[in-house]
């Protein structure tokens, strides 16, 4: 048990004796003395006592002064002070409380009620200093939490600030019960010019909801960069957000792309009250329905990521809403609702989400905001385009040269890539990186010509219509599943001299010879297009051995 | 490597995409993609955001699909493409016979 330590002010030391006697028999406790109000108040500074026991007639500093003296020090930790008076009681009692005294004893003394007395007042400075330390602890949780909310305003805040706002094309309102809001809405333009949108709604509202937004926003600015379609990006935020979220939280959403000349709308829609596609005049020319349960539900292998398509013209407008703003109630309960929704969209021409903004205030009147409410007008227009970001290249950096040769065989021809593989390989060749492309067109069309012409004879056959395409393709199956004793090769070499760099392809065959590379291939007919292109791409496009060996330079 | 169709509610809009190489391996399935039940007034719409490449094989196709579905040059759009596509286009003057964007 803690050692309770009290101080007795007296300036006679009889009266101080005696105070210690008592004290003494009650155990636990220790006691220091001070002769008056000076050294009483000297004492509590340096000796931190538990309780104190003052006299109030003294020479020098009285009790009263010392004690208002040693409250005012003492602040909002409990030091109870007891008055030792010879005084009538009423007005000892008046005196001491208003000089900030906790209580007084009569002399001369009755021990136990001195005792009873020291003990209730050590149980509340007790309880005191209890409080004061949970107050510290309230305190000091209180100001980490007011920083974590800064820090995870600051993730919320750079996550969706990367959000394309043209007000061209978007148009919206967004309105939230709190800081950290339950409805996301975020868009971004792909490099191929496509406008993205998602628009949902985490269930629940506040930082639990908004939680969510953070993987939402970067799975979502991620796959659009890359050009992604609206399923695969559904599907991805789906399983990840089954990973990732308690089974009772999910998200309703929106997804959608506006394709780069504004011509046509691609939707995934789960769990989201239905959008209005609206022409000019404000006639409403489509409804669009959810047709799926919202992300995060369904494992992957159940999920749905089934897109609808919506042939959109110039101007047309879609209005996405979370449904906060459907379910707004004013004080009779009654919901504001979609049939009032669509009126106010298609009666107006203009300032549409102002003017639902404005209606759904007016409706609700008085009651207050019970969700987060989020509305959308998306434009159906041309999107600007992303400005071209320069790559920093290769184009200055030397390369080492190298060979590459592949011999095939009639085995390989019937049951290999050999044009997907090889480029393959030359694409991994940092540069050739932005031309791996083009690359595996040329590697095809020479190849296709050594082996449907020469290899294959196939050079007289018409590919004009459908029927004779197909025809010429299953003969040529045939006559490939029977080849033997064929042999193409291919030789590549890369140089890098001179600030050249090209590669040069030479392919060999041992067939009967393409004859036809003298005929003029500038006419609209389907055969012949494949060396068009191979003499449109290479500098230097060579035929040899009647039409066995044909060697391109192709220059990066 | 496939290739998927959509066609919208009201028929007013096909969009085929086509993953990977778009080669001659695909022919059936592009025929299939459409030959579905598809009106003259109906917007026909390629979408080549995941076609790594193009070959003279797959330019005959799309030839053909123009020729069967009886379009004018430009009737049918093609979006999305990349550079190594796009490049083929330019060099075989596809956009004479469709819209490429």
């Amino acid at each position: 048990m803690k050692v309770v330590k009290i101080l007795v002010v007296d300036d006679l030391p009889t009266n101080r004796k005696l105070l210690r006697q008592i004290l003494l028999k009650i155990s636990g406790f220790t006691v220091i003395e001070a002769k008056d109000g000076r050294e009483a108040i000297s004492l509590f500074n340096s000796e931190n006592p538990d309780l104190i026991l003052m006299d109030i007639n003294m020479p020098g500093m009285g009790g009263h002064e010392s004690t208002s003296e040693i409250k005012k020090i003492s602040g909002d930790t409990y030091i109870p002070i007891i008055f030792v008076t010879a005084l009538s009681a009423e007005s000892a009692l008046s005196d001491s409380l208003s000089s900030g005294g906790d209580d007084f004893v009569s002399k001369p003394f009755d021990a136990d009620v001195l005792k009873s007395k020291i003990n209730a007042h050590l149980r509340i400075r007790e309880l005191n200093n209890q409080l004061s330390l949970k107050n510290d602890e309230l305190k000091r949780m209180n100001n980490n939490l007011v920083r974590e909310q800064e820090l995870i305003e600051h993730f919320f805040n750079s996550t969706l600030k990367q959000s394309f706002l043209d007000k061209s094309l978007i148009d919206f309102h967004m309105s939230s019960m709190s800081t950290f809001n339950g409805d996301v809405f975020l868009v971004a333009r792909s490099p191929k010019g496509g406008l993205y949108v998602v628009m949902g709604d985490f269930t629940g509202h506040g930082l639990t909801a908004a939680m969510g937004t953070i993987p939402v926003a970067m799975i979502f600015f991620k796959m659009v960069a890359a050009n992604s379609a609206i399923k695969d990006i559904a599907r991805e935020l789906n399983d990840q957000l089954y990973t990732l979220m308690p089974v009772s939280m999910f998200f309703a959403a929106t997804l959608l792309e506006l394709n780069a000349q504004g011509s046509i709308l691609t939707t995934w829609m789960g769990g989201m009250p239905e959008c209005y596609l609206v022409g000019e005049n404000g006639v409403l020319k489509d409804t669009i329905q959810s047709k799926h349960m919202p992300l995060g539900i369904l494992r992957d292998s159940s999920f749905d990521s089934a897109t609808e398509i919506h042939n959109v013209i110039n101007n047309d407008k879609l209005y996405l809403y979370s449904d906060g703003v459907i379910e707004a109630s004013r004080p009779d309960g009654e919901m504001f609702g979609s049939e009032r929704l669509k009126h106010v969209i298609t009666s107006s021409n203009n300032n549409r989400i102002e003017k639902v903004i404005r209606e759904v205030n007016e409706f609700c009147g008085t009651t207050e905001q019970s969700d987060d409410i989020t509305l959308v007008e998306l434009s159906c227009v041309e999107i600007p385009r992303i400005d071209e970001v320069e790559d920093a290249g290769w184009d200055n950096k030397h390369t080492l040269p190298w060979v590459i040769s592949i011999s095939l065989s009639s085995d390989d021809m019937r049951n290999t890539d050999p044009v997907s593989e090889l480029s393959e390989i030359i694409g991994s060749f940092p540069v050739f990186q932005k031309h791996k492309g083009i690359i595996e067109v040329l590697l095809y069309e020479i190849y296709f010509n050594a082996l449907d012409y020469s290899i294959l004879g196939l050079g007289d056959f018409e590919k004009n219509t459908e029927e004779e395409f197909e025809a010429y393709y299953a003969l040529r199956e045939k006559k490939l599943k029977d080849l033997a004793d064929a042999s193409i090769k291919f030789d590549l070499t890369y140089s890098s001299t001179l600030g050249y760099e090209q590669v040069v392809i030479c392919i060999k065959d041992n067939g009967c010879g393409y004859q036809g590379h003298e005929v003029d291939m500038s006419n609209s007919s389907l055969h012949g297009r494949g060396l068009d292109i191979v003499n449109s791409i290479c500098d230097k496009v060579v035929f040899s051995d009647k039409g066995r060996m044909l060697e391109v330079t192709y220059k990066i | 490597m496939s290739i998927g169709a959509k066609l919208s509610e009201n028929n007013e809009l096909l969009v085929i995409s086509i993953q990977g190489a778009f080669d001659f391996s695909m022919l059936n399935d592009f025929r299939v993609a459409y030959s579905t039940d598809v009106g003259e007034q109906t917007k026909i719409v390629i979408d080549m955001r995941d076609t790594t490449s193009i070959n003279s094989s797959a330019l005959g196709m799309l030839l053909n699909m123009q020729r069967h579905l009886k379009r004018d040059d430009g009737g049918i759009d093609i979006i999305n493409s990349n550079d190594a596509v796009r490049k083929v286009f330019d060099i075989t003057h596809f956009d004479k016979k469709f819209n490429i964007k």
